[in-house]
């Protein structure tokens, strides 16, 4: 393979890693896969880079960060001659001072804004929007996110019935879910009050979205969220159209976009499929401890009996006692480096047996998903998650390392230039 | 931020108190001194505020927001001292910690680079690897994954196409890979970062030019 080859290939792996493809073009990498060895172990290599970015935290909140700045503001606009404001951008960046003693005016200045506002966000929000018109307009500003997803009430209904698919979702964005306001336009102002920081982020996120907005397509969604607000369930609908906004912010906007030429139904089920799809990856963090039992149950009793009948096809003869002492993990490892991921997908009707232990929720979820997807799901989100088939590999030991090694040179020529 | 434009100071206020974790991330990805990457950060916000009245709701506000942030972390790499005082080659576009991790991977043998390496955390591990990456790989792999941004989204804060982004970030995952991978493998090995440090550093280089094209 050339190096423009590689080049296209990693773009392509790479945009598949990000959401950017589009889902023909996802298929046909996921079926060249499913095929070449190499091709996944590349894929593995380059998201495990990736991830561990997540090492890099969030700098976490600062009061004193929030009150130095507004300081240095005050003192930059007592200081700083004024300037066309215009120009300011493109101005290279001068190292600021501190303030200092020397300056002690306008620093009281600044502690005596900073003193003011200190503590008063929420008080803030809700003077900035107790106009009449403003608080009745709090049903769109909540739920623009999804209302532009859903884009018809019709939709919005339909997705809001899947019961144990909302309730996943409020439980995974408990924290920044913004529930329905009111009926009331009085109970409103309240209401701000008592939502939490990160709530009201997510409402002025949403004044945002609407400020820049057409003004047509600005009155065509509030036409849809006053329709919904007419509804008899209408709260229900409302919250399960802010928890589609949060679930459809995680993918790529590219992706998102596709739905613009979507027809109703259509739009329907892409949106479906793609909220199965993350619940099914949230509930592996909500997983109670009965799922937890039943899937291990499975895995034990029905599953890994299974794949080893299926890896001694694979084997020469003699190697069935060493087979037998595999766990799962090692035998899918095992199958994954031997290309032979269809005997996989062969076991596919045995997570028939495992619904009928599974809680409601965690049932409705494998039902939600793609027949497809549902070994995915049970092995790689919630029996086995975040492994990626060298952590696997990882974590297997020395017997089963070697023995794949032995039956794989070409692994373990890759691991010892790793080692070197 | 229509209200920060119309001189609303808590809304001001707020927009700090919400991106300013972000921002100083995004900041420790250019320099690794902390209080450097907080003043950096403050003076995202200073500049905020001067150019409030310049700002028109087209674009999404983070997107004006980390184009600014660019622009400042850029210029500061540029115009730092330490850059004069340690640079190799006046005609690369790298920063001070890949010379950091150049002077690890040449260090005299009675210097142990590995040891030091290896009392090391894991994210400063990561953020070297980060700092070793040229300038515009570094930006896209940090608006990509720090901030979720999609590939239009940092095609429209960097002022590229969408298809160079594909292949800015396609080159910097590879690069990131290669920089880390001796780290995967073992834990520790300055060495090849070090190495690896040039290697990311001249893929950037080499594309710049393709990049400028498309």
């Amino acid at each position: 393979m050339n190096l423009p080859d590689m080049e296209q290939i990693d773009e392509q792996l790479t945009a598949y890693l990000d959401g950017e493809l589009s889902p023909a073009e996802a298929a046909a990498l996921e079926t060249s896969l499913v095929d070449d060895e190499r091709l996944r172990i590349r894929l593995a290599e380059l998201r495990q880079a990736y991830d561990l970015l997540d090492e890099v935290p969030e700098t976490p909140h600062n009061q004193r960060f929030t009150k130095s700045t507004l300081e240095l503001v005050i003192k930059d606009l007592s200081v700083t001659p004024k300037q066309p404001q215009s120009n300011q951008t493109a101005v290279s960046p001068k190292p600021f001072a501190k303030p200092t003693s020397k300056r002690a005016w306008p620093t009281l200045l600044g502690l005596i804004v900073v003193c003011a506002v200190t503590g008063a966000v929420i008080a803030s929000v809700v003077a900035t929007i107790e106009t009449r018109r403003q608080l009745q307009e709090l049903g769109l500003v909540a739920g623009i996110h999804g209302l532009k997803d859903v884009n018809e009430v019709s939709v919005a209904v339909k997705l809001s019935q899947e019961k144990e698919l909302m309730a996943v979702l409020k439980q995974h964005f408990a924290d920044k879910l913004v529930p329905a306001p009111p009926d009331s336009i009085e109970q409103r102002k309240s209401w701000v009050q008592s939502l939490t920081q990160k709530q009201v982020s997510r409402l002025d996120d949403g004044r945002e979205k609407i400020g820049k907005l057409s003004r047509e397509e600005r009155t065509r969604l509030a036409a849809i969220e006053n329709e919904i607000e007419l509804l008899p369930d209408h709260r229900q609908i409302q919250e399960a159209v802010s928890l589609i906004g949060l679930v459809l912010d995680g993918i790529g906007s590219s992706r998102r976009n596709e739905m613009d030429s979507m027809k109703s139904e259509q739009r329907y089920e892409f949106l479906r499929e793609q909220l199965y799809q993350k619940c099914a990856k949230y509930y592996a963090d909500l997983i109670p401890p009965s799922d937890k039992a039943a899937l291990e149950k499975w895995d034990l009793e029905t599953f890994r009996p299974a794949l080893q009948l299926a890896m001694l096809s694979e084997l020469p003869i003699g190697t069935e006692e060493s087979t037998r002492k595999l766990n799962t993990r090692e035998l899918l490892v095992e199958l994954l480096f031997r290309r032979r991921i269809d005997l996989i997908q062969e076991l596919e009707p045995l997570v028939n047996d495992l619904l009928a232990n599974l809680s409601p929720a965690a049932r409705k979820i494998l039902e939600g998903v793609d027949k497809s997807e549902r070994m995915r799901v049970v092995l790689n989100m919630w029996l086995y998650p975040a492994d990626t088939p060298l952590d696997a590999y990882d974590k297997m030991d020395k017997d089963a390392r070697d023995r794949l090694d032995l039956s794989d040179p070409e692994m373990a020529r890759r691991r010892l230039e790793r080692r070197r | 931020m229509l209200r920060v434009r119309d001189d609303d100071a808590f809304a001001f206020e707020m927009l700090i108190d919400r991106h300013q974790g972000k921002i100083q991330r995004f900041m420790q990805g250019w320099v690794s001194n902390i209080q450097q990457s907080e003043d950096l950060a403050q003076d995202v916000f200073l500049r905020v505020y001067k150019a409030r009245k310049t700002y028109v709701p087209t674009a999404k506000f983070t997107t004006w927001l980390y184009r600014i942030a660019n622009n400042i972390a850029s210029n500061h790499i540029r115009d730092s001292s330490h850059r004069k005082e340690y640079q190799l080659s006046p005609n690369e576009n790298d920063s001070t910690s890949q010379l950091i991790l150049e002077s690890m991977a040449v260090a005299p043998s009675g210097f142990q680079p590995s040891k030091r390496i290896d009392r090391m955390e894991r994210s400063e591990v990561v953020l070297l690897a980060l700092h070793a990456l040229g300038e515009r790989q570094r930006t896209a792999i940090m608006l990509s994954k720090f901030e979720g941004m999609s590939y239009q989204e940092i095609a429209d804060t960097m002022g590229l196409s969408v298809k160079a982004i594909k292949s800015l970030l396609s080159r910097a995952r590879v690069n990131l890979k290669n920089l880390l991978d001796p780290y995967i493998a073992t834990g520790v090995s300055p060495d090849s970062v070090g190495s690896n440090a040039e290697a990311g550093r001249d893929n950037e280089a080499n594309s710049n030019a393709r990049e400028t094209e498309e």
